[in-house]
């Protein structure tokens, strides 16, 4: 019934879009503004393919209001890495063979950027504690946690190493 | 799946948000308990009042003796505050263990409270702690300890048109444990064990429409066999009733044995 125009910042630009009140985030992103990497499967909260952060924290968006975003940061994976250049949590993924068929993918990189964001150095059993709530029916998430604890390495090098100066 | 069609009010101030809800209006907070009821079409609310902008829902400071927790803050709040950990740790490490990660970020004390989830991992915990519930509505506040609050699965004493704004935590007195069984997000038996001073209070979540809440001077005055084997348990999609009679046997060992190590 009601209907809203809500400006969330959209993988930092500031988007308008108008929305019922019904609509879903993943409805929104997916068929309002065209943003088809956002998975939804569950549709319970329970398989995490649809995640997104919603100011940095991660949401099912299968069952998250849109207009609940009015004013807020939304990321989704869009808003990772560039067309050039992966982001380090994509390029650990490729490089441990975290993806198969892929379609959770984009939910895992996104609650691992909020884990390394909150946690920069986790160990492996805090972040399974963190991802056990994204499911994989591929890889047996071997490949996934040794991919969490690899970019978290190249993130901590990249930070710790002092620039070399001619 | 579709989301019925409704009207959404956005509340500036709990003001404003009572009285959306004396007009039969419907409270939202993360929607992690409302949103899939109305997916599954068990609930319709014309009209939906967000409770997200509200200051005071996000309390969490101490009143004397009491951690007074904002019905808004949501688990993650929870696990994540320090005061929480200090007040009352056994609360702040099941809050940490909730659902999954994205449950945590968005579902609320309240809401969780609210909608009387038979497998709630929170209202176990809070009613060992012995904590209440302050209620408000346009006509004034009023306070309910939790093991009047909770009146059945899904059923609580809110009359229409209130609202729980926070969460009245007494201080962890001694030793307190959570041990839980969980195959999903929600638990298949939790049982919660927490000094009282007196004793102990045990309290066992999950494994019947309402928790049941035991007083016992001594641990081992406690018979884990004997009190799973007493109870209504139900058989669901988390087992049989045998098979959870056996799980919360075991669980209830687990605490026992927890607390016995923690208790010097």
């Amino acid at each position: 019934m009601s209907r809203h125009v809500i400006r969330p910042v959209l993988n930092g630009s500031e988007t308008e879009v108008a929305v019922e009140a019904r609509t879903t985030l993943a409805e929104m992103l997916r068929t309002e503004l065209g943003l088809t990497g956002t998975k939804v499967s569950c549709q319970a909260q329970i398989c995490g393919s649809c995640t997104v952060l919603v100011d940095g924290r991660p949401v099912s968006s299968c069952t998250y209001l849109g207009v609940d975003t009015d004013g807020r940061e939304v990321t989704t994976i869009e808003g990772i890495g560039t067309d050039d250049e992966l982001d380090v949590v994509q390029q650990a993924f490729v490089d441990a063979g975290a993806i198969q068929c892929g379609y959770c993918t984009p939910g895992f990189v996104l609650a691992v950027k909020a884990l390394l964001a909150r946690n920069p150095d986790p160990s492996m059993e805090q972040a399974k504690h963190f991802l056990d709530g994204n499911i994989c029916r591929c890889t047996g998430y071997e490949q996934i946690l040794t991919a969490v604890l690899a970019a978290a390495r190249k993130i901590q090098q990249g930070t710790n190493t002092p620039e070399v100066t001619a | 799946m579709t989301i019925p069609a409704f009207d959404y009010q956005l509340a500036a101030g709990l003001e404003e948000a009572l009285q959306a809800l004396a007009e039969g209006a419907t409270p939202i907070h993360g929607g992690t308990e409302l949103l899939p009821a109305m997916e599954l079409g068990l609930l319709a609310p014309e009209r939906v009042v967000s409770l997200r902008a509200i200051p005071e829902l996000r309390r969490c400071e101490r009143d004397g003796d009491l951690l007074v927790l904002g019905a808004g803050l949501t688990h993650d709040d929870v696990a994540t505050s320090p005061l929480v950990a200090d007040h009352a740790p056994v609360l702040a490490e099941v809050a940490n263990d909730v659902g999954n990660i994205r449950v945590r970020c968005t579902g609320t004390l309240g809401g969780n409270l609210a909608f009387a989830e038979p497998r709630s991992d929170v209202a176990t915990v809070l009613l060992a702690l012995g904590a209440g519930v302050r209620l408000a509505g346009v006509d004034g506040e009023r306070e309910v300890p939790m093991r009047e609050f909770v009146l059945g699965a899904y059923e609580t004493d809110l009359r229409p048109g209130e609202l729980i704004v926070a969460v009245l935590v007494p201080r962890q007195p001694g030793t307190a444990v959570y041990r839980k069984v969980v195959f999903s997000e929600r638990p298949v038996v939790g049982v919660a064990l927490a000094e009282t001073g007196q004793g102990w209070r045990l309290v066992i979540g999950a494994v019947a429409m309402t928790p049941e809440i035991l007083e016992v001077r001594r641990l081992d005055e406690i018979d884990p066999r004997a009190i799973a084997e007493s109870l209504d348990v139900l058989a669901d999609l988390g087992g049989s009733e045998e098979y959870k009679t056996h799980l919360t046997a075991v669980t209830i060992g687990r605490c026992v044995a927890a607390a016995g190590r923690q208790d010097p």
